[in-house]
């Protein structure tokens, strides 16, 4: 497969390079691309996204083209040949998210969303919602630095709300 | 730094939605915020596409063991099939009720669950654990520990809005004197918030009313099997359907075989049909199925149970799964100890299974499965 490159620009100046095949994962840069609305020679500016958090979204871009292209590749796979390459996308991916910090998942989310990259978004709120499983409202609470709102009255009102519930 | 406030509401959906059903309570009570965006329907449906998503090789259906309501999580694969509890029913103590309330009977339409406590004189709630909704429904006077309940809906005119009601079987046959031994059916609005009595009689059913069993809701009617006949109560229309045949001779039934219904997704009703003497079980699904009319699509599954179980199903509660091609029937281990629920998995050229699903503690307690779909109805 033949790749154009092109060039984006995070808010504080950094350049990336990436495969045109990789970058189409964001929606909204597949629609620059598509009204030509790209100078080869210009790098696109991505205003709100930092170049620590656009170098995490090139390397999941370029991680998941590759992927597509098998899917191409091997449109006949059986079905433990597609079970191996999927878990092979998920620990690659849990990997991906292993050692990141909530605040730059919070990031990576805004920066997915604004870019349109519905997969990432899936992945990230996904990772983030592991957080809060299996965890009282004081551990919530702790976690995502959130203040109890709740008066007294308001806490009983919920109690009695939720009597009823899968636990 | 970003923090989860940075996040637009939407997004927070979308993450709060991707937390397993067994955290709802929790993010309820984590902020006001959370709370107002857990009760939001835009919310729910987010909820039910994840839940939808998770689905693609296990499903869910909603069991009632040892007089507890459970999530189960259903992987009928052929090598090694399991059935197993994704999550409990856990009801908060207040100050009224301070015990975890036992649950006799569960009924399941369209994403509402109808729940008989067991207690001696029996209260009905309906619940939606999605949205974890609850309405308490008191009774007119009192119920019956013998009454049967159903719930169902009535289709507007014009309007894709439905209105969900609560059919009561009157049965007050233990009475202590023959007069109040009484049968006859009463209409629970849940839009209204009122009972009424309806006037059907033993006449419009051609025989004696006085044996029902527990029926089965599909596209918010309740069928019924009547002696050897399918009946339906239709909530539009506030009455039961003409009396429609089974896929057999109605001469090949006997009093004491097991018959029993079951829903195939959200179209077709099942039949389960096991002669007493011979163990001969079939299955079989309709292909139409309208309040006036009926029809049965080929056998689905015919079996000797002499062999495998060789025993009669108590209950013959079971569900079928058209993509394994096989259907599984929960009861009991039927040896001397009788202390095991078992759900039995049959399919075709002699395919069977067992999946040990712990404990039973009451003698008189049965396993019972109901299909579950979840959904955003609002009660």
């Amino acid at each position: 497969m033949s790749s154009n490159m092109i060039m984006l620009k995070s808010s504080d100046g950094a350049s990336f390079e990436i495969e045109e095949a990789a970058a189409r994962k964001s929606k909204i840069i597949a629609n620059m691309i598509e009204v030509e609305c790209v100078d080869e020679d210009k790098a696109i500016p991505l205003q709100n996204v930092t170049g620590n958090i656009l170098a995490l979204v090139i390397e999941y871009c370029n991680k998941h083209i590759v992927d597509d292209d098998d899917d191409v590749a091997t449109e006949e796979a059986s079905e433990e040949e597609e079970e191996a390459k999927k878990k092979k996308v998920d620990d690659w991916e849990a990997e991906f998210m292993n050692s990141m910090s909530l605040e730059t998942m919070f990031e990576l989310l805004l920066a997915a969303n604004y870019l349109n990259i519905k997969s990432l978004i899936d992945l990230v709120c996904q990772t983030i919602a592991n957080n809060i499983k299996d965890k009282t409202p004081e551990e919530v609470r702790k976690i995502f630095s959130i203040e109890n709102d709740f008066t007294p009255e308001e806490e009983e009102e919920i109690r009695k709300e939720n009597a009823w519930a899968f636990g | 730094m970003a923090i989860i406030s940075d996040l637009s509401r939407d997004l927070v959906e979308e993450v709060l939605a991707r937390v397993p059903l067994t955290s709802l309570r929790a993010v309820r009570f984590t902020c006001k915020n959370w709370n107002d965006l857990s009760k939001d329907g835009s919310f729910i449906k987010k909820k039910i596409v994840e839940a939808k998503k998770k689905q693609a090789k296990e499903f869910e259906v909603i069991m009632m063991m040892n007089y507890r309501v459970y999530l189960m999580s259903v992987n009928l694969s052929n090598v090694d099939p399991s059935i197993k509890p994704k999550a409990k029913l856990i009801t908060l103590n207040d100050i009224s009720n301070d015990y975890q309330v036992d649950i006799s009977t569960v009924f399941h339409c369209d994403g509402l669950l109808l729940c008989v406590t067991k207690d001696i004189n029996s209260r009905l709630v309906v619940w939606n654990p999605y949205f974890g909704q609850t309405r308490w429904i008191k009774p007119r006077n009192s119920y019956h520990h013998m009454d049967k309940y159903a719930l169902g809906y009535e289709k507007k005119m014009n309007s894709s809005n439905v209105s969900h009601k609560v059919l009561r079987f009157v049965d007050n046959y233990y009475a202590y004197s023959p007069e109040s031994q009484i049968y006859g059916f009463e209409l629970y609005s849940l839009t209204s918030n009122s009972w009424k009595v309806l006037d059907i009689t033993s006449s419009d059913w051609g025989r004696e009313i006085k044996f029902i069993r527990q029926g089965l809701s599909l596209k918010g009617n309740t069928w019924y099997v009547i002696d050897d006949l399918l009946m339906c109560f239709d909530f539009t229309m506030e009455r039961f359907g003409p009396r429609l045949r089974l896929p057999f001779p109605p001469s090949r039934l006997q009093w004491d075989d097991t018959i029993t219904l079951s829903s195939v997704g959200e179209e077709q009703l099942a039949v389960l049909y096991q002669c007493a003497y011979t163990l001969r079980t079939e299955i079989w699904v309709t292909s139409k199925i309208e309040p006036n009319e009926v029809s049965w699509n080929t056998l689905f599954l015919l079996l000797d149970m002499r062999h495998p179980t060789g025993f009669q199903f108590q209950t013959g509660n079971f569900f079928i799964d058209l993509k394994q091609n096989v259907a599984v029937v929960f009861d009991k281990d039927k040896d001397v100890s009788n202390t095991r629920s078992i759900a039995y998995i049959i399919g075709k050229k002699g395919y069977f299974k067992k999946v040990d699903l712990g404990e039973s503690t009451h003698p008189d307690c049965y396993p019972l499965v109901c299909s579950y779909v979840p959904s955003s109805v609002q009660i």
